[in-house]
């Protein structure tokens, strides 16, 4: 495959504060700001980013972090190819709003790439999530872990990079139409549950595979 | 009003009888606001760029189709200062009578919160308003539509939206005084360690609003959490606040803020699990079909769905959605009609964009122009207020309502459902094999959730073994 990709749908999911917002903005426009404004349900945004040759196009989903969205978000992930969940190194809580949102995903029977971003990175001193915990718990379910700073710029573009060649790969493996088996491909992944027949996994049609 | 059926507006003079009835300080306040209205009009000497689409059920049909604009606000016969001068001149001389008072506002009350059943509007349409109070409301909703002179705005928002007559029904039913209340809703809101309060900390420095009003929006939304424990607070109130503050006191943004949220809007719309702005996004999809038909299908055809933007823009009633001079507008007819303003304000978005929407024929494309939709002020309103919506009352609002929110609640017991199977699933596997944890990297036996206990209990540990880079 070669030429344009996509456009693949990514929801940025996470706890309010953790830096959502303020990741997208480093990653689409290469800003930060100290003040960004709180997101109110949802802002949409895109992005092409250059993969091995190829144009892949994103069209990224940031939803608002206060726990009663979650009854809004199926709007958002609905058919999304990606997540990128986001938790706040310094904050505890934030990393345990992650574990919830898996489990969100996986009751409404959503299945996606998942990827887990710790940001603030810049902030190591005050750390308290530990990261071999918070890895230990990516693979288990699956998911890429990584670091980022918003603020700095740093690990944001691979955090998103990463997560993209996660979608295409798991479209070259699974083209089109998604079938059962290819969903326990490793690093492509998967939040349904791994008994009982999914009847929800319609994700074909709206991108089309390449 | 031909637009809205007749029933619904037979209430509301008590909106206007309450602020006429008021004695003393109150009083004294509206008559400053009336000086203030002359001053507004000396100084603007030159008649407005346009009239505002005060006529619009008359003057200019909004087209049906999309590639005719609304006709010119221009053509619009009323003068939206006349109008206003007229109608303060008049609320301030005359006024309604007493014993009209209580039955009209118990006929509000049912009109702003729209569940009221066809046999109540009969009802009180028999032992209604007078004709004389019915052209007076007819006046308002006039006036309203031209748009509110911004120096009336706190005064005009707070009677319509009934925060006036609100402040003094819980003052009575709490046996204070109504000035009391919001000092006393403020203390205990700054006490407050809750969930809500403890967002809105987080909230109120990135609204984005001047500094100086950073403390009084704080204490707003707190003391809100305060007299609505069960909905606290709500990401998106931030902004809807902010925007009141720009034209009202601190204590009349509160009350408007309980009004809207009380009683103005749906049940439902920023607790827990939101039910109510839910179902008005598929109250909205119907309305799409109805009024949108072409539009609809081509949403259709290309499988690109608008609530994802459309549920923002209920949420936040437009704030951050429309640029200043709509949005202020929409917020006047939306503080005088009630809910159904946003899906008017929705579909005249969508018809002013139709045009450019059956154009594109990607999701991508689609959201590019739905992610800041640009409409000129008058030709909003004008679609808002347009012919083409004939059939939109707030009767056939409360009908989609009710079917979706059938739908609603059903879809949400198969999602707990499953929730429920979840979890007992999950259980029962560990009840199973206790103790194990999961094998990380056996993907046969993957389960994400089979993880998340011992998760959690990992996560609990120490902050000091947080590991460093």
């Amino acid at each position: 495959m070669s030429g344009q990709e996509g456009p693949f749908k990514i929801v940025i999911l996470g706890e309010g504060r953790v830096g959502k917002t303020s990741l997208l903005r480093q990653f689409v426009s290469r800003t930060f700001s100290d003040q960004e404004a709180s997101t109110q349900s949802a802002a949409y945004l895109d992005k092409i980013l250059l993969l091995r040759g190829t144009q892949v196009q994103l069209s990224l989903w940031d939803t608002a972090g206060q726990e009663r969205f979650h009854s809004l978000a199926p709007i958002y992930y609905r058919n999304a190819d990606g997540a990128l969940l986001v938790y706040d190194i310094t904050d505890l809580e934030s990393f345990r709003r992650v574990a919830k949102w898996v489990e969100e995903l996986q009751v409404m029977g959503t299945t996606c790439v998942l990827a887990i971003v710790g940001n603030k990175s810049d902030l190591q001193s005050q750390a308290k999530v530990p990261k071999a915990d918070a890895e230990t718990y990516a693979r288990s379910i699956n998911a890429r872990h990584s670091t980022a700073s918003a603020k700095l710029g740093f690990g944001v573009d691979e955090a998103f990079g990463a997560l993209a060649e996660d979608v295409l790969a798991s479209r070259a493996r699974a083209p089109g139409q998604t079938q059962t088996s290819s969903r326990r491909t490793r690093g492509a992944l998967v939040v349904a549950e791994d008994d009982a027949a999914q009847p929800s996994r319609q994700k074909s049609g709206c991108c089309g595979g390449g | 009003m031909a637009n809205e059926g007749s029933r619904p507006e037979a209430g509301d003079p008590a909106q206007e009888s309450e602020q006429v009835l008021l004695t003393g300080p109150r009083r004294q306040r509206l008559r400053e606001r009336l000086s203030a209205l002359s001053m507004w009009l000396t100084v603007k000497t030159e008649p407005p760029k346009s009239g505002g689409p005060a006529d619009t059920e008359v003057g200019s049909p909004a087209s049906m189709h999309p590639e005719s604009p609304p006709a010119s606000p221009a053509s619009h016969p009323s003068d939206p200062e006349a109008l206003w001068q007229d109608l303060w001149e008049s609320i301030s001389t005359s006024g309604f009578r007493e014993g009209e008072r209580s039955a009209m506002s118990s006929a509000c009350e049912l009109w702003r919160r729209p569940t009221a059943s066809k046999s109540i509007w009969s009802r009180l349409a028999k032992s209604g308003p007078s004709e004389a109070q019915h052209r007076d409301w007819e006046r308002v909703s006039k006036a309203v539509r031209a748009g509110v002179p911004p120096a009336l705005r706190c005064a005009v928002w707070s009677t319509c939206s009934g925060a006036i007559g609100k402040k003094s029904q819980v003052a009575a039913e709490l046996g204070q005084t109504p000035d009391s209340l919001y000092p006393s809703f403020t203390a205990q809101g700054l006490l407050l360690q809750n969930e809500a309060s403890g967002v809105i900390d987080v909230d109120v420095p990135r609204t984005g609003c001047a500094e100086a009003l950073l403390e009084p929006l704080r204490r707003v939304l707190l003391a809100f959490a305060v007299k609505n424990p069960q909905i606290g607070y709500c990401q998106s109130m931030n902004f809807i606040v902010a925007t009141l503050l720009e034209f009202c006191d601190e204590e009349s943004t509160f009350w408007i803020l309980c009004s809207l949220v009380e009683d103005m809007l749906p049940e439902n719309y920023y607790t827990r699990n939101m039910v109510g702005v839910r179902v008005d996004m598929l109250v909205l999809t119907s309305l799409v079909k109805l009024h949108l038909p072409m539009l609809h299908a081509h949403l259709v055809e290309h499988d690109i769905d608008l609530s994802p933007f459309t549920m923002g823009w209920f949420l936040c009633l437009y704030v951050n959605t429309l640029p200043n001079p709509s949005l202020h507008r929409v917020l006047d007819c939306l503080l005088h009609e009630g809910s159904k303003v946003l899906f008017r304000t929705a579909l005249a978005i969508l018809q002013l964009l139709e045009s450019c929407l059956l154009g594109v024929h990607s999701v991508a494309k689609a959201y590019e122009i739905l992610r800041s939709p640009t409409c000129p002020e008058d030709d909003l309103l004008c679609a808002m207020h347009g012919l083409w919506l004939r059939g939109f009352s707030t009767e056939s609002v409360c009908e989609l309502r009710r079917q979706h929110l059938k739908e609603v609640l059903e879809q949400d017991a198969v999602v707990e459902a499953r929730r429920a199977e979840l979890r007992a699933r999950r259980e029962s596997r560990e009840s199973e094999c206790p103790g194990s944890v999961a094998a990380v990297d056996s993907d046969e036996s993957l389960t994400p959730m089979r993880n998340l206990e011992s998760f959690l209990k990992v996560a609990d540990r120490d902050p000091s073994d947080a590991e460093t880079e």
